[in-house]
């Protein structure tokens, strides 16, 4: 927010970037990354239109509406971390986290199953071009997944070493960004392999 | 300047910059001739530009790392250097084996280049980044051995850091490794196996030490936070960078006949690589933000912190995408990987050698403040044009390589050939030849930042 000061001038807003500026780097490239796998799926589904319009349907929609929603609410855990920080509460900081942990075990678990039910419905890498961009993407969000949780772990442990306080929490909120990445693209995801035929 | 003895750094400096604007000159004829490959025959035909180009990055990093260590080494062990003549004549031993080399790539056939210095007698010529005539090698293995030793000296008499123990073995590395360029079996699995052992185990293992024992030494110098600081960080940096990089150095051996388990091996480790460039990443904006001074050689912290991002970009992202073994099938060899050696060669390395010229080179040259105001400006200027453009190449590359893997290596019928495939691809080509000539221009400013006086050189000449 823009304020006055005392000699009527403009100041400048305050602005905090969350976490390390390294961070933002990182999270950048992992967006284009995907933001790139993802006008691949859009230039074969260009050129295959008939496998697109047929394969969301055949996918586990359950599953991945489940998801969406286990990742939407670690995101809120994960912020409250943030906000417990921020007011000097650590155990409650600890509790988010371990939720924003379990929600991202969860979510994992879930996909396990949906993987078993498409070896069931006979949907494996190489059915067709969709099932195998499906795959590789999904199968490439769950790494990301799994390496939110590690960092999540991390920031748990720090947490309960007492390495953050109210003013001083630049790696929790680090993590914290990283996680709502993960959540940003499968928010993105979702529709793309699920929804939109 | 601490010691009189800092100064042979200089010429290193220097020659190290005039070969790498040889280096872009072929690159730029390369550009040329991805589009026509006639461009230049039979005068400089495609191979010999490709050879001048890889070949002129190694020698000019070298010497960039060379002039590296002989301007810290004396600072961090706080005594002069045990031998200042001893490192001026290898300077002189080294360009001239250096410029003789070049000369003969261009100004003889490689065949006949093998048979004047003798290949036969114990051949090792005719390899990728290997191209030297042995007779090079043998002087190469000279020079490193000097330099190794009025380096090692110099700190055996002087005091012992972190910094600079991490650097002498990096240094000493570099040197071992180098020395598989002379065994040269006769199978070819065996070949590449060792092949591998000299440029890729430097990059992705020792070189990446000196490369933080660098960006350790300026980071100290420019922000004035605790040496004991950014040394945890250090050891903490070169640990996971072992751990991961010696290993994860065999993703390069997925498809030249070793047995199958390096297809886990080289996944998994390599797959762990990026996590000490984003920890350097982390450290070196963390250390800034701590900082305690604030010289007026500012443009010193860009390049430091953009040295940190452009290698975690180069060496770490790009070097991710096609690093798992399932992906690498397809595109192994393809223009992705020339995208990755680009971003990851100029990112960490390139980028390294100008941070610290960019530091060391006004106090060589009398300018303890730094470059006048005017000089940095140029040089920030060169600074985005360069990284810049050299993103741009690697989109560019990466385009075309992710256009070449599906024409070339998905179909699992009816895939186009090679050279077809180079056709079709020939609009990226012309991208990458544009951001080529943005890079040259950066490079170009870079060099003139160096001739611009003002303020500052007058108050401290």
């Amino acid at each position: 927010m823009t304020t006055l000061t005392n000699d009527g001038k403009k100041s400048l807003p305050h602005t905090h970037t969350p976490g390390n500026p390294a961070v933002w780097v990182f999270v950048l490239s992992e967006m284009s990354e995907f933001a790139f796998f993802f006008i691949v799926f859009l230039v074969v589904k260009l050129l295959h239109p008939e496998l697109f319009s047929t394969g969301p349907a055949q996918l586990n929609t359950l599953a991945g509406l489940a998801n969406t929603a286990l990742l939407i609410t670690s995101s809120w855990f994960v912020a409250n971390a943030v906000k417990a920080t921020k007011s000097g509460h650590r155990e409650k900081t600890i509790s988010w986290l371990a939720l924003t942990i379990a929600a991202g075990l969860l979510y994992c678990a879930i996909k396990y199953l949906e993987y078993r039910w498409n070896v069931d419905h006979g949907i494996t890498t190489r059915t067709n071009l969709f099932f195998s961009l499906y795959y590789y993407l999904a199968f490439n969000h769950l790494l990301h997944v799994l390496i939110g949780i590690c960092v999540i772990g991390w920031a748990l442990l720090q947490s309960w070493l007492g390495a953050y306080d109210a003013e001083d929490h630049e790696g929790l909120e680090g993590a914290a960004t990283y996680w709502h990445m993960i959540d940003l693209v499968w928010i993105l995801l979702f529709p793309l392999l699920y929804i939109v035929g | 300047m601490k010691y009189e003895s800092q100064k042979v750094a200089k010429p290193y400096f220097i020659f190290a910059l005039i070969l790498f604007a040889g280096q872009v000159l072929f690159g730029l004829i390369m550009g040329m001739q991805y589009i026509d490959g006639d461009t230049l025959f039979p005068y400089i035909p495609f191979n010999v530009a490709r050879m001048v180009h890889t070949n002129l990055l190694i020698v000019w990093l070298l010497f960039g790392f060379m002039g590296a260590a002989y301007y810290l080494i004396p600072e961090e062990s706080e005594t002069e250097l045990f031998c200042p003549k001893l490192a001026i004549v290898m300077f002189w031993v080294f360009a001239a084996a250096g410029v003789a080399t070049i000369l003969g790539y261009l100004l003889v056939p490689y065949a006949e280049l093998a048979r004047l210095t003798g290949n036969v007698i114990w051949p090792t010529m005719g390899r990728e980044f290997l191209e030297q005539p042995t007779i090079t090698k043998l002087g190469i293995v000279v020079v490193a051995l000097a330099f190794i030793f009025n380096i090692g000296m110099t700190v055996l008499k002087g005091r012992k850091t972190v910094i600079n123990l991490i650097l002498i073995t990096g240094l000493i590395g570099l040197a071992v490794f180098f020395l598989f360029s002379f065994y040269n079996p006769i199978n070819l699995a065996l070949d590449k196996f060792f092949w591998w052992w000299v440029v890729h185990l430097w990059v992705e293992g020792v070189w990446e030490l000196i490369l933080g024992a660098i960006l350790a030494f300026v980071l100290v110098k420019i922000t004035g936070v605790d040496r004991e600081y950014i040394e945890k960080w250090l050891y903490l940096i070169i640990a996971l960078t072992l751990i991961s990089g010696l290993v994860g150095m065999g993703h390069h051996y997925y498809w030249i006949g070793t047995p199958k388990y390096w297809l886990w091996l080289g996944s998994f480790f390599s797959a762990l690589e990026p996590i000490p460039f984003f920890m350097m990443m982390l450290y070196a904006f963390s250390v800034v933000k701590k900082r305690r001074i604030n010289p007026n050689n500012k443009i010193a912290t860009t390049w430091a912190l953009g040295t940190a991002t452009m290698a975690f970009l180069g060496a770490g992202v790009w070097g991710f995408i096609h690093t798992l073994a399932p992906v690498n099938y397809y595109t192994h060899g393809t223009q992705i990987t020339a995208a990755h050696g680009h971003l990851a060669f100029f990112g960490a390395y390139a980028m390294i050698v100008m941070t610290i010229i960019s530091y060391a080179m006004p106090i060589l040259r009398g300018r303890e403040e730094g470059n006048p105001p005017e000089a940095q400006k140029v040089e920030r200027i060169a600074f985005w044009l360069m990284c810049i453009s050299m993103i741009g190449i690697t989109l560019a590359l990466t385009a075309a390589g992710v256009w070449q893997v599906s024409l070339q290596r998905l179909p699992e019928t009816g895939a186009t050939g090679f050279i077809d495939t180079q056709t079709q691809i020939n609009p990226v080509y012309w991208i990458r030849l544009l951001l080529g000539l943005l890079f040259t221009a950066g490079l170009a400013a870079y060099l003139a930042s160096f001739f611009i006086s003002g303020r500052t050189e007058s108050r401290s000449a």
